[in-house]
């Protein structure tokens, strides 16, 4: 079979075992985006990366603020886990910028009485873009700790050394 | 400031705004997704210009296709 090195053969890597490592490296990738690809090195990436969702994250947050006419509190509404928890569930993949938006604000404005709920007139001209930005970016995180839990990621990193390689 | 803001209320004002934002997200969207698959920093720029292309012609082609289906059956 294959498993024979012929002489002059370069000899297989070790296969990958995911360890404290792997798993804190994965942690960090998903409480800040972009930390993960940081601790494996690719530091511009992992800036540029994190920089982007975390700034389209806090950009819906910022559309999501009632205006000034309301009476009721100036906090986002974008992320709030009572109120709409399917999209919280993409919003989710923020890690801490959503956990700390959800504690901070994330309590409903009024009690849910279902149909007979009135119409709220002065809720953000934005929300949906809002919590379409919010939930994009959380996603968006998602993809990046996949990247981060692939092994093939750690293997890459093992073959070449990633500064002053790859950004 | 207050004149932004009050002509981003506007009809007009709100389609812009949305059609920006939209916009900028997919151009995240295809900037995130292709530094994640590419590492050089040339084809991560070529990835995101193609991936951005591509998501703009099919949702304006849905976008098309749905005002038609609007124009066909609800006459507006």
């Amino acid at each position: 079979m294959g498993a024979t090195q012929s002489p002059g053969e370069a000899p297989a890597p070790p296969p990958f075992r995911p360890g404290a490592e792997y798993l804190f490296t994965a942690v960090c990738a998903w409480l800040l985006p972009g930390s993960g690809h940081w601790f494996l090195g690719h530091r511009l990436r992992g800036a540029v990366l994190g920089g982007a969702i975390l700034g389209i994250f806090w950009l819906g947050e910022a559309m999501a603020i009632p205006p000034p006419e309301s009476k009721e509190p100036r906090k986002p509404l974008a992320v709030t886990r009572p109120v709409h928890p399917i999209f919280f569930a993409c919003q989710v993949g923020n890690g801490f910028s959503t956990l700390m938006a959800n504690t901070l604000w994330g309590a409903p404005l009024y009690p849910d009485r279902g149909a007979a709920s009135k119409p709220d007139h002065h809720l953000p001209t934005y929300l949906n873009l809002a919590i379409l930005l919010t939930s994009v970016s959380g996603l968006l995180n998602f993809l990046l700790v996949l990247h981060v839990l692939d092994p093939r990621t750690w293997s890459e990193r093992r073959a070449s050394p990633p500064r002053g390689g790859s950004p | 400031m207050m004149a932004v803001l009050a002509a981003a209320a506007s009809p007009s004002g709100s389609v812009a705004v949305h059609v920006s934002l939209f916009l900028l997200v997919s151009l995240v969207v295809a900037f995130v997704t292709s530094g994640i698959r590419v590492g050089n920093i040339r084809q991560i720029a070529v990835e995101t210009r193609k991936f951005f292309v591509t998501i703009i012609l099919v949702i304006a082609a849905f976008a098309v296709f749905v005002e038609a289906l609007s124009w066909v059956f609800l006459k507006r």
